[in-house]
Order: structure tokens, then C-alpha cells, then sequence
């Protein structure tokens, strides 16, 4: 209590407040609930102090004895404040709380001695931190009256001999007072004229211990009081010119960015140089340094070195020593430190609108990115040059980067070099990846990984314009380095790809029977168990290779060529399977769930940005975004639930409310004609050979897209199906998993059918052909060939099927027709009453009643469950209820009721090569 | 210039929807500018007349004009508006033109060549020269990615931005697109949202107007009307398609109904609903308020009108003194509201002659004029995360000077009562430090639970062992 009463100068010291009378008192009138937040914050901070020692015993640390009542103070700051200057301030005033605190301990417990021997700075430290939170929770008007003692007190740890910890804090209370005090312009105006100098210097004349604490001083000084540090920047430049080649990394950037903020120092003209042009002159000069340094880093293996002619000069630095045996490494660090300048000059704020030389930048990249190990002899020193290539072609890929950071849309112009750069970065860093066992990180994946990040900035800043993959041996090179960093090792594809059979597929739903694949398993070389490795290796460069494909196809997705979009559907879906099922699990990079949602990604974009010509694997998505709902992943699956809605926004699109276009708009009803199958779901393959020649029957294979389809009535008319058995087990539930989400969006609106066209005829399996073309083994289809025709050959006819009335009926087979295709002709009459034919015309004449599913309810558990399958996926309209034909045509289930499953829970591979291949044509345009 | 609009959301109390209309008399002014919903005048623009889709608004920050039948474009600063700032002096007569959304081209249609300058350096990068006769209008997908053009020969041609720029000067450039299914020359464009996946309307005097899809260039739809069409308009969300005829009338084209047909016409009086009437003269302009609920149409006959598109009545009209030429409507930039605004960049001089050409132009050093960190804006750390940082600091202080005091001269008494040396391992400041802050406001939170039992969180503190990280709070045993 003796401390506590002690008298405390104050700035405005006529007003002689007892503080600690005043924290007293606050303490004793303020019992409320709510507190200060400094103090509060005060506490919170020291709760890790040292305790009181026995569980009787009062705390003894002064601050906490106050601290106990301290959340219950109003916002007296005058109260810390006195503490603050109390013990925070050096030398004389410090000796004061030091020996009163000395009285203290008579009270407390047995930590004292402790104290007494850290007191010092532990007071110091103390005060620092209350200093800390003043500066930040402090009003206007109190932060106003006392900033330049506090500063004083600041500089005045700065020029003590305290340990390296306490200035880092200083430093870091400074940073916000600056921060703070640059806000207010009497204060700023202050400081500038009368403190910042004495405060540079200061920080200048830290021990080298404090090396770091001084620069972040600098660059707080540098940032928010850029004028006033102008009498000091050729004693800042040389400091932070002489770290820029320091090897401890944050030292390094610490240099680097306070190097890079030196043009904006001084006022408007300093030294007859606007800011602008200082900007210029200093990136000229860290460019001609950059090509100097390079040409001696890499003298002759250079095949064509560009020489530097623009203005700049060499950035002085220090002459490097003789120690031969460094200097290579030294130069290295060199590059390094002026690249990173120049990037970060060109990606952090500056003043004034500035003139970027983007040629004479490109210039240097293209350098840089140009040397190639191939050139370099391995005589001498060549192999320690040789060993710096990697890490020197990153620092380029940096400036790229902030290049392309820095000038985002208007680089278009040179997006032709951007793109070729980066396959010829990938070609360079491609040596010897394929002699590796899975498991083992491939080499260069560093410089890998970067060249897929920048590949994914460029596409972020400019968009579609970007023009990347669109074709050219540039966009080819590309393709296939994305390709090959993204598939999984091999050893873990072989597992993949001698799974399941015709009649494996129709064994189960569950096409990854264990006893099967642990057959595989056993052929497979050796157990990825038995070897050393990484589980995820190669994670890195997959996930940056993921992310940089999957934000190129979401930007130019319609851009990108047709075929390009083929390849990828070929890789991506088996992957998403094989990972859904486990198999490329393994050592391969997706047992991280960072690559597994980057993968989800990439699909996701695929469905998102199709080729016009290429339909998107909606279907499959589907599938593969539910079951990677329920990845034990967070990540994943919250990836997948977001994507789901996505989808489902394509698959049901909105249509425009009928009140909208007001009522004297003779508006048709709302929901589309059900039986309309648009153009772009004309599956590019053509009927069996007899089924031309049914009656109402369109041209089958791509139509012309104009008006309703004729075959809507005959479509509607379909007898009810009996109920049967439940149909066979697998294979049958798979063509209803495929729905087409493409049910509003009118034909006309989609593109015609001549873009199939080329699609179709580039099969020529897909070419009519007379009899039903064979079931092709499903993984066939599915592992990456050519669509198939969806037509599924039962040998045995059922009862649950609907038989499509063939003229020349000679075979027993029955024609299923898979959902998509154009239409059925009528089935014939079965015993029950078929219900009203819908009258072929526009859906006016059905009133657009919103039906619901439980009207349909009980008629369907009447019927069996076919029906009710069908009655209860069918909500879309009255239309569908009463034809309720052989099928529901607003879902384009199929014919077998025994399709139906509860849940869209697995798909057979045959389904997936049916949906890779046209169900897809589901993709809503709009 | 997101930038900007970011601060004037904070200035703001609404967004501001204003039309902003010029007529070929200019009498007075060349551009007006009015609040959408008041019809209060808001400002005007002077100096020289507007041709027709001539406007266009720069980055924001500058009000372009191309001047009717005279070889320059008269350039405004939005906030300075009786002063005309800069012409921009070109080689012909400007037919139409237009800005890419983010702001950093510039296109002219001036005979039957189409200009594309780079505002950042003022350089002219490209001339196109595919059209055959004049261009008459012109327009940017929304992620300026791609332009069309529309030409009196009865084409609309779609060029993707990225091959007109890198073309290299041998080849000439061709466009993505050549849609030649009208069969005269084509009025007025409009582009849709999407960037590549884009649908266009394409009005012509043919009396069609068409629907196009830029990703694969099909034709979606065409609708034949009676009167030749002049303008063509769709509203955000794509709804419908709003058509003015040359006599007068504004046809409303429903997109989203059934039957669906490619190719359909549309007969007045069977849709007699869906007709806006009241101009005399032939329709030149029309523009859709954001919420797609009123109309903006400019005619010969010298009025703007505002409809309202639900009962298709004639909400406002104002009276010009001339043909309009333009009326759009539009978001108020900052600028245009704040006198104290000024352009981020200065507008450069645009070079009359190609890049890389020899001509008499004051070669530019390749440099592109631009505001740096941009992108950075926004991203200062938080206060949480700066008071993240500075517990680190403070943690490790005190670690360092405590363990530095005890390993100097500390008496055994202490040290055998306190078994740790300090509080808490690193790892436990984290867990307790990640235990406050997931409080979700940091100390106070924490504070609130633990005010009442500091010594209990100094007994959990001195065996670090035997305190989890959830267990801090735990209430105090006396």
C-alpha cells in the first residue's frame, strides 16, 4: 500500500494524482460486472505469472494483488497510466517502484528473492505490457495527451542495455503506437519534426542481438511516418542493403521489406526525385543487379544471356570476401534478397500511381527461367551451380508472381509468354520423376508446386481471358504435366483397373467387393506396407496442380477444347471413384484430404464450366460428391455438402415465377412439358435397327430441336407398370441413378444438335448398327474409353419390364431404353385402364398443379412398390401422375420399377460409364 | 476500383440507381444525369453531342463521349462536371464505343475498323478490320473477357480478348464467332452475365432479334417482329427481352416460357400484354434497373421514358431536346456523387497509331501506369490477430527473462516450491492462448469465466502437468 500511495508525475503533473489512492478507490466504488477491458486484458496476460507457491499464501506479484478487483475498474486509465510511467520509464523513476516493491514481499510468499534478482526488467516488462494495452484501448484524447511520453518511454528501453526479448516487445508497442499516433495530425506533425529522427537513430545503434527487433522498428517508422524518415534513407539504405543477403530467413525479409519501402521515404521531392521516379530509379537499379549477378552466377550456361539496358545501376552492395568457397552461395543469397526486393517493391503499397516496366521485369524472369541444367558443365563448381538452379528459378517464379500480382489484367498482353513459361519451367524441373517407387516425393516438387501456384494466379486475375489450355504445344505440355502431378502413383492405379466384370457389376452394388480387390492386391508388385516412404508424398505438388486445373476449367472451361475436357473427365472420375473406394489410397498423395477436396474441386468446376461440345459427368458428380459427404474429413465434406447445393441448383434450375409476367400475359404453365427432351439430351447414339420404324416415333439419334417433341403424348400414355418382384439386385437400380437435372430450361434455349454431332460420329460404335451392340464390361467403358451405347441387354425378359412393341419382334430380348433417350413408343395396352393420353401439344392444357407427393402416396402403395418409386420421385407435376406410365419423364427414370433405390447411394460401374457418357446431358445451360 | 465502390458502400445510405441519357441536339449539355426513381436532376455533363452508344463510363472515373460525326471522344471526370477534361483526338469519326468492365481497354468502332487502346499506357494495341462496313455498336462480356461487335453488313462478330492481344503482327486477328443470320444490318447488341458462357442479343432491322450463346456460338433463338428492332435489352436475371421497334413500340419477349421454339415471331396483337406504347418515334435505347422492375427507353422523338415492366404503364417521362441517342441506367459511382473524389490514375494520352508502328506518336516507355498493393487492401491484420501476435511476444519475454533469472541466482527454496521453472510450456501458452481466443473475443471472455478464481488458474499454472488445456476454467476450491 506504501507503492500504491506513492505520488506519480503525470504530463499535466499540477493535477498530482495519487494513483494508486485512485485505483483504490476504483476499486472500491466499481464492484460491477463489467470491467476495463485493459484490465481485464492486463490479467489475462499475466495469468501465466508466477503464482503465489503455497495455496494459503496471497499472491505476491504487485499487479496481480491489484488484479483480483482490477476487472471490476471503469475505465479509469489514468490509474494504469500512473503504473505505466510508474515502471515502465528507465532509470531514475524505475529505481523508485524497484524499491518499493522491494516492501512488498513482507506480505507474500517466497517467490520475492526471484523477483528481486529479475525485477528490473520484469518491471520494465510489466510496464511494457500495460504500455501495450494503453496504446491500443486508450481514447482519442488520452492517447492525444500522453503518446510522446509514452514514445520517450519507449525509446528510452530502446537505448537501455535491456535483454533482446524486451526490445522485441518495445518494437512491438512502438509499431502500435506509431500505428496509431500517424492517425492523429497534431501528433504526427509532432513526432515527425521532433521524434522520429532521434528514434531511427535509436534503433540504428541496437546491439546486433536486436538486429530484428531494430528493423521491425525501421519499417514501423518507415510505414506509417514515410516523411520523416527521409533524412536518414541513405544510413536506412546501407543498413538494410547490408541484410539483404543475411542467411536467416526473417532477417532476410525483414531486410527485404524495408528495402523496398525506401523510395516512398522523404517528402514529395527528395533530393529533386518525386517518389514516383525514386520508385522507378530503385527498381532499375535492383534489375540491373539482378542481371549482373546472374550473368556471374551463370557464366556460360547461358546460350543467349539478355543483356540489361535500361537506366538502372548496380545496387552497391558489400564486396563479397575472398573465402572462394562461399561466394557462389553468396551470390545466391544475393539474387535471392534483391528478387525478393523487387517483389515485394512491386506487391506492397506505394503512394502514388507508379509506371511499371513490365518488359524490362519480364526480361529478367525470362532469364532466369531460361537457364537450364542441361547447359551447365559439370566440371569445377558447375555442380554447386547446378545445386542453387532450383531455388534461383523460384525466386523468379516469386516475381512473376508478384508481377502478375501487381499488374493482374493488363499482363494480357503477354499472357502468350506466361503460358509458354510455364510448361517450359515444368519440362526443366522433370528429370528423373518416374524411376521413383510411390511413397518417395518426387524431386524438384518445390519449384513444381510454385509453377502451379502462379498458374493459379494468373487464372484468378484474369479469368477467362487468361487463355491458358487452349490449345497449342504450350497448352499440350501443360496439360500433361497437370495430368501426370495429379494421377497417382502407378503402382496404386494398377490396383484400379483389373476390378470388376459384366457380372461383377451385376453381382452387387457395391463394385468393390473386398474378396476381389484383395485378389489385386496380391498381384500387385509389393505392398505399398513394406516400404519406406512418405504416406502422402507428393501432396504438395497434387494439391497445386489440383487447384491451379480446377481454377483454370472454372474460369475457361467453354474455352477449353473438347478433347482437352475429355481427358480430363477420363482421369478425374475413375480418380474420384478409385478414392471414394479406397484403392489409390495407398501411398498415394490423396490419403491427404487437402488433395481429396482439391480433387472434389476440379470436379465440381468440370460440371460447372463444360465444353459446348462435351457434356459435363453431372451424374457422376452427383454420386461422388454424396458419398463424399461422409468422409470422416471435415474438409472434404463440407466440401462436398457446399457442392451438392450447387449441383442442385443445376439439376432443379429455377423457373421464373408465374406471377412476374403479369396477368394479361397469356402465360403457358409454368412447368415445362415433361416429355420435351431437349436436343442437347438427344443421346449421340442411334436405336437398335428395328426401332426406326415405331410409329410416332421421332428421328431418332441428335433432332432437330425446333417445337415440342412429337413423342410427348405417346410417352405420357404408358399403362401403369405391374408390380413385380423387386427385379434384379444390382445392376438394374443403376440407370434410375442417373437423373437428369435438365427439365426446365426450354429446347430452344439450348444449343442445336449439330454439337453432338461430332461427338456422336467419332465412335463408331456409336453408329446405328441392327442389333443391340453387346454390354460392354462396365470398368471398360468407365476406365477412361470411349462413351458406349447405354442400351442394356437383359437375356431375360421380367415381368416389371415394359416391352417396347418392335414390328419385327424376332428376338426375345427386351430393349430397356436408359433415361435421356428421345422417347419410348407407346407400350402396349395392359389390363388395367391406361389414363388419359396428355394431348402431345404445349403443357397449357394441364393445369400446373404443384403436385405433391402425398397425393400420390396411397394409389402408389396400392400399386406395388414400382409405382410408388416412381409416384414418390415424381413431384413435378399433375402431368406425370396421370400418365403414370412405364416412366416418370419429369425424372427420366427408367422403365424397370426395381431401379429404385432409397438412397443414391452407389453406382454400378456400368451406371457410371451410362452417365459419363450421356447422362451428362443433364447440365442446365442457363 | 472495387476499391472505391467499397468505400462509397460504407458513404452511402442505398445505392443510388441513376439514368444518365444525352440526345444529338446537346443544347445545353451533352449528358444528363438523373436519379432514377425521383427524376431529380442530379448533374450534367458539358461540351460537344453524344453519338449514338457513344457513352460509356471509364473505370469508374471517367465519362467517355464519343462526339457525334466529329473524330474525337470527349472524356469527363466523373466529380468535375462543366469541364471538359480531355479529348481524345481519333482517326475518324467515332461510330460507337465502349470500356471493358475493368476498366483497362477501351474500344471505338470509327468506320468499319474496331480500336482497341490500353488505358493503362494509352497505347493503341489493335485495329480490326473484319468488318466490311460500319461498326455499330459494341459491347464487353461483364469479366472482359470477350467483345462483340455489330456491323452494318449484318454481322455480329465475338472476339475473345486474350487472342486479339497476342496475335502476332503478321496474322490478323480473327474473331471466336461470325454470326451471320441477320439479314441486315444489326442495330444493337446486349451481352448477358457470364463472361464465356455469356448469351447475346442481337437486334437488327431485319425485324429479328436473335439470341445467341457465346460458349459454343449457336443460335438459341430468333423472334420476328413486325417493325425493324433498334434496341435491344435483356434484364439481369434473363427473363425477358425487351425489343424497341422503329415505330415506336417496346416488345417484351418472354425467355423462360413453353412451348419453347427456336424460331417464333411475335404477333402484337395476339401478345398485346407485352407491348410498351407511348413513343412516337423510333425506339434507339432501352436499358433494365437492376431489380429488373422499370424500364429506361430514349427515342426519336426526343423523350426518355420510364416503364414500369409489371403493367407495362409509363411512369416518367422526360423531354430532351433532340433525338436521344443514349439513356442507361446505372449505379452511381462515388464519384459521381462526391466532388472531393479523385481519379485513382490519370488519364493518359491515347496514341493515335499502333504499337510498334513508326509513326510521329511520343514513343511511351512500356511501363503501365498503375497503383500498387491494391490487392492488399483489406488484408491488415485483425485486432485479434494483432493481439495474438503480441502475446507471442510477451510470452516469450517473459520466458526468456524468467528462465534467465532463475538460472542465475535463484535460491533453492523457490525452485523446490515451484517445480516448474515457468508457468506453462510453450505448447500450453498455445493451448491456453487457443482456449481464449476460441472464446471468440479473446481475454474478455476468458477473463469473465475465470474473474472469480484467480488462483485457481495460478494453481492449474503451477503444474503444468497436471492442467489440461480444458481444464483452466476449472472453479476454485475455496
Amino acid at each position: 500500500v506504501h507503492f500504491v500511495q506513492r505520488r506519480v508525475p503525470f504530463s499535466d503533473s499540477t493535477r498530482g494524482v495519487f494513483v494508486g489512492t485512485r485505483v483504490m478507490s476504483a476499486v472500491r466504488q466499481v464492484q460491477g460486472p463489467r470491467g476495463s477491458v485493459a484490465f481485464q486484458g492486463v490479467e489475462g496476460l499475466l495469468r501465466e505469472a508466477p503464482p503465489a507457491p503455497a495455496p494459503g499464501c496471497p499472491t505476491w506479484d504487485p499487479l496481480r494483488s491489484l488484479l483480483p478487483c482490477c476487472p471490476h475498474l471503469t475505465p479509469s486509465p489514468h490509474s494504469i497510466l500512473g503504473v505505466t510511467e510508474l515502471r515502465g520509464s528507465g532509470g531514475g523513476v524505475c529505481s523508485g517502484p524497484a524499491s518499493a516493491l522491494a516492501r512488498w514481499p513482507a506480505s507474500s510468499g517466497a517467490r520475492l528473492p526471484l523477483r528481486v534478482v529479475t525485477g528490473y526488467f520484469l518491471v520494465r516488462f510489466e510496464g511494457l505490457c500495460l504500455l501495450s494495452l494503453l496504446v491500443g484501448e486508450s481514447p482519442t484524447e488520452m492517447f492525444q495527451q500522453h503518446c510522446v511520453s509514452w514514445l520517450r518511454s519507449i525509446q528510452q528501453v530502446l537505448q537501455s542495455q535491456d535483454p533482446p526479448p524486451t526490445m522485441e516487445l518495445a518494437v512491438a508497442v512502438l509499431r502500435d503506437l506509431l500505428r496509431y499516433a500517424a492517425q492523429l495530425p497534431t501528433l504526427f506533425r509532432d513526432i515527425s519534426m521532433n521524434h522520429l529522427p532521434g528514434l531511427l537513430t535509436s534503433l540504428l545503434g541496437l546491439r546486433p542481438e536486436c538486429e530484428l527487433s531494430a528493423l521491425e522498428g525501421m519499417k514501423a517508422c518507415m510505414t506509417y511516418f514515410p516523411r520523416a524518415c527521409g533524412s536518414l534513407k541513405g544510413k536506412l539504405a546501407s543498413f538494410f542493403l547490408s541484410r539483404v543477403d543475411a542467411l536467416s530467413p526473417q532477417l532476410q525479409q525483414l531486410a527485404c521489406e524495408c528495402y523496398s519501402r525506401l523510395p516512398s521515404l522523404g517528402a514529395g521531392f527528395s533530393q529533386g526525385l518525386k517518389h514516383t521516379e525514386s520508385w522507378e530509379q530503385e527498381l532499375h537499379c535492383l534489375l540491373a543487379s539482378l542481371h549482373s549477378l546472374l550473368g556471374t552466377l551463370y557464366e556460360g550456361a547461358e546460350t543467349a544471356p539478355v543483356q540489361y539496358e535500361g537506366p538502372g545501376v548496380e545496387v552497391l552492395l558489400t564486396p563479397s570476401e575472398d573465402g572462394d568457397a562461399h561466394v557462389l552461395l553468396r551470390l545466391r543469397q544475393r539474387f535471392c534478397g534483391l528478387a525478393r526486393c523487387l517483389a515485394l517493391m512491386l506487391s506492397s503499397e506505394f503512394g502514388a500511381p507508379v509506371s511499371v516496366p513490365v518488359q524490362e521485369i519480364l526480361d529478367v524472369i525470362c532469364r532466369t527461367l531460361s537457364i537450364s541444367a542441361k547447359n551447365i558443365s559439370l566440371l569445377g563448381d558447375g555442380p554447386l551451380r547446378l545445386l542453387l538452379l532450383p531455388s534461383i528459378h523460384l525466386d523468379a517464379l516469386d516475381l512473376l508472381s508478384a508481377l502478375i500480382l501487381a499488374c493482374g489484367g493488363r499482363l494480357l498482353r503477354f499472357g502468350a509468354l506466361i503460358s509458354r513459361l510455364l510448361p517450359q519451367v515444368l519440362n526443366a524441373w522433370n528429370l528423373g520423376r518416374d524411376t521413383l517407387s510411390p511413397g518417395q516425393e518426387r524431386p524438384y516438387s518445390t519449384v513444381r508446386t510454385k509453377v502451379y501456384a502462379v498458374l493459379e494466379l494468373w487464372v484468378q486475375v484474369c479469368g477467362a481471358s487468361a487463355g491458358v489450355l487452349q490449345g497449342g504445344a504450350s497448352g499440350e505440355a501443360l496439360l500433361s504435366h497437370l495430368l501426370s502431378d495429379i494421377s497417382p502413383p502407378a503402382d496404386a492405379l494398377k490396383l484400379r483397373s483389373p476390378r470388376g466384370s459384366p457380372d461383377g457389376g451385376l453381382q452387387a452394388g457395391k463394385p468393390s467387393a473386398p474378396k476381389k480387390l484383395k485378389l489385386d492386391m496380391g498381384e500387385a508388385v509389393a505392398p505399398p506396407s513394406h516400404r519406406k516412404g512418405d504416406s502422402n508424398a507428393n501432396s504438395d505438388v497434387c494439391a497445386a496442380a489440383l487447384r491451379g486445373l480446377s481454377r483454370t476449367v472454372l474460369m475457361c472451361g467453354p474455352l477449353i477444347k473438347e478433347e482437352t475436357h475429355r481427358r480430363l473427365h477420363d482421369l478425374v472420375l475413375p480418380l474420384v471413384m478409385g478414392v471414394q473406394q479406397g484403392e489409390v489410397l495407398g501411398s498415394s498423395p490423396y490419403t491427404s484430404s487437402h488433395c481429396r477436396r482439391e480433387l472434389y474441386r476440379l470436379l465440381l468446376a468440370l460440371l460447372l464450366a463444360p465444353s459446348p461440345r462435351c457434356p459435363p459427368p453431372l451424374a457422376c458428380a452427383l454420386q461422388a460428391f454424396s458419398l463424399g459427404q461422409r468422409e470422416d474429413s471435415l474438409e472434404v465434406s463440407s466440401f462436398c455438402s457446399e457442392a451438392l447445393v450447387t449441383c442442385a441448383a443445376l439439376t432443379h434450375p429455377r423457373v421464373p415465377p408465374l406471377q412476374s409476367m403479369g396477368p394479361a400475359c397469356p402465360t403457358p404453365a409454368p412447368v415445362p412439358p415433361p416429355e420435351a427432351p431437349s436436343p442437347f439430351r438427344a443421346p449421340p447414339f442411334h436405336t437398335p435397327g428395328p426401332m426406326p420404324s415405331v410409329g410416332p416415333m421421332p428421328s431418332v439419334g441428335p433432332m432437330p430441336s425446333a417445337g415440342p417433341m412429337p413423342s410427348a403424348g405417346s410417352m405420357a400414355s404408358a399403362g401403369p407398370m405391374p408390380p413385380t418382384r423387386p427385379g434384379p439386385p444390382a445392376t438394374a437400380n443403376h440407370l434410375g441413378l442417373s437423373v437428369p437435372g435438365l427439365v426446365s430450361v426450354p429446347p430452344r434455349l439450348l444449343p442445336g444438335p449439330e454439337n453432338h454431332r461430332a461427338g456422336s460420329n467419332e465412335d463408331p460404335v456409336l453408329a446405328p448398327s441392327g442389333t443391340p451392340p453387346p454390354p460392354i464390361p462396365p470398368d471398360e467403358t468407365f476406365g477412361g474409353r470411349a462413351p458406349r451405347p447405354a442400351f442394356v441387354h437383359y437375356d431375360k425378359e421380367e415381368a416389371s419390364d415394359v416391352e417396347i412393341s418392335l414390328e419385327s419382334d424376332s428376338d426375345d430380348s427386351v430393349v430397356i431404353v436408359p433415361e435421356g433417350l428421345p422417347s419410348l413408343p407407346p407400350p402396349p395396352p395392359s389390363g388395367t385402364t391406361p389414363p388419359p393420353v396428355a394431348p402431345a401439344g404445349p403443357p397449357t392444357a394441364s393445369p400446373p398443379v404443384a403436385a405433391k407427393e402425398e397425393p400420390e402416396e396411397l394409389p402408389a402403395a396400392l400399386a406395388g412398390p414400382g409405382v410408388r418409386a416412381r409416384g414418390a420421385r415424381c413431384a413435378r407435376g399433375a402431368r406425370c401422375a396421370r400418365a403414370g406410365g412405364a416412366r416418370c419423364a419429369h425424372t427420366r427414370r427408367r422403365v424397370r420399377p426395381s431401379l429404385q433405390r432409397p438412397q443414391r447411394g452407389c453406382v454400378t460401374t456400368e451406371d457410371k460409364s451410362l452417365a459419363s457418357s450421356h447422362g451428362i446431358c443433364s447440365f442446365s445451360r442457363h | 476500383m472495387t476499391y472505391f465502390r467499397g468505400v462509397s458502400g460504407g458513404k452511402m445510405a442505398a445505392p443510388m440507381e441513376v439514368a444518365v441519357c444525352t440526345d444529338s441536339a446537346a443544347q445545353l449539355w451533352s449528358c444528363v444525369v438523373w436519379e432514377l426513381h425521383s427524376g431529380a436532376n442530379l448533374l450534367t455533363y458539358r461540351g460537344g453531342q453524344a453519338g449514338p452508344r457513344g457513352l460509356a463510363l471509364l473505370n469508374g472515373e471517367y465519362l467517355l463521349a464519343a462526339q457525334l460525326g466529329k473524330n474525337y471522344i470527349s472524356a469527363w471526370e466523373l466529380q468535375r462536371k462543366d469541364q471538359l477534361q480531355q479529348k481524345i483526338m481519333c482517326p475518324g469519326p467515332v461510330t460507337c464505343l465502349t470500356t471493358s468492365p475493368n476498366g483497362l481497354y477501351v474500344l471505338a468502332g470509327i468506320a468499319e475498323n474496331i480500336y482497341l487502346w490500353e488505358v493503362s499506357t494509352g497505347n493503341l494495341l489493335v485495329i480490326l478490320s473484319r468488318h466490311y462496313q460500319d461498326v455499330s455498336c459494341l459491347q464487353f462480356t461483364g469479366d472482359s473477357s470477350h467483345f462483340l461487335s455489330g456491323g452494318k453488313d449484318c454481322l455480329v462478330l465475338v472476339w475473345s480478348l486474350c487472342s486479339v492481344l497476342q496475335v502476332d503482327p503478321s496474322r490478323t486477328p480473327s474473331p471466336r464467332h461470325v454470326w451471320s443470320r441477320h439479314t441486315l444490318p444489326i442495330t444493337d447488341l446486349h451481352c448477358g452475365f457470364g463472361g464465356p458462357l455469356a448469351r447475346v442479343a442481337t437486334s437488327s432491322l431485319d425485324q429479328t432479334v436473335k439470341l445467341w450463346e457465346v460458349s459454343s456460338g449457336e443460335l438459341l433463338l430468333s423472334v420476328l417482329f413486325d417493325v425493324g428492332i433498334m434496341a435491344v435489352t435483356m434484364d439481369l436475371a434473363e427473363h425477358h427481352l425487351f425489343c424497341g421497334g422503329s415505330d415506336g413500340s417496346i416488345f417484351q419477349v418472354d425467355l423462360c416460357t413453353w412451348p419453347g421454339q427456336r424460331e417464333k415471331s411475335f404477333q402484337p396483337e395476339q401478345d398485346s400484354g407485352k407491348v410498351f406504347r407511348g413513343h412516337r418515334n423510333q425506339v434507339t435505347c432501352l436499358s433494365v434497373s437492376i431489380d429488373g422492375s422499370v424500364l429506361l427507353s430514349g427515342s426519336h422523338d426526343e423523350t426518355v421514358r420510364l416503364w414500369d415492366i409489371q403493367s407495362k404503364q409509363c411512369i416518367r417521362t422526360v423531354t430532351l431536346k433532340g433525338p436521344v441517342t443514349n439513356a442507361s441506367i446505372m449505379l452511381a459511382p462515388v464519384s459521381m456523387l462526391s466532388s472531393d473524389f479523385r481519379p485513382g490514375l490519370p488519364l493518359p494520352h491515347f496514341n493515335k497509331h499502333l504499337l510498334g508502328a513508326e509513326h510521329g506518336d511520343e514513343p511511351h516507355r512500356g511501363g503501365f501506369t498503375l497503383r500498387l498493393g491494391l490487392h492488399l487492401q483489406g488484408s491488415e491484420p485483425s485486432h485479434q490477430q494483432r493481439a495474438e501476435q503480441l502475446h507471442a511476444v510477451m510470452s516469450s519475454t517473459m520466458e526468456k527473462v524468467g528462465a534467465g533469472g532463475q538460472a542465475g541466482d535463484a535460491p533453492g527454496p523457490v525452485l523446490a516450491a515451484t517445480p516448474a521453472p515457468w508457468p506453462l510450456t510453450p505448447s500450453l501458452h498455445r493451448a491456453s492462448w487457443a482456449a481464449r481466443t476460441s472464446c471468440g473475443s479473446g481475454w474478455p471472455s476468458w477473463r469473465t469465466r475465470c474473474g472469480t478464481c484467480a488462483r485457481s488458474t495460478a494453481t492449474c499454472s503451477t503444474s503444468p502437468r497436471a492442467s489440461s488445456p480444458g481444464r483452466p476454467s476449472e472453479p476454485a476450491p475455496g
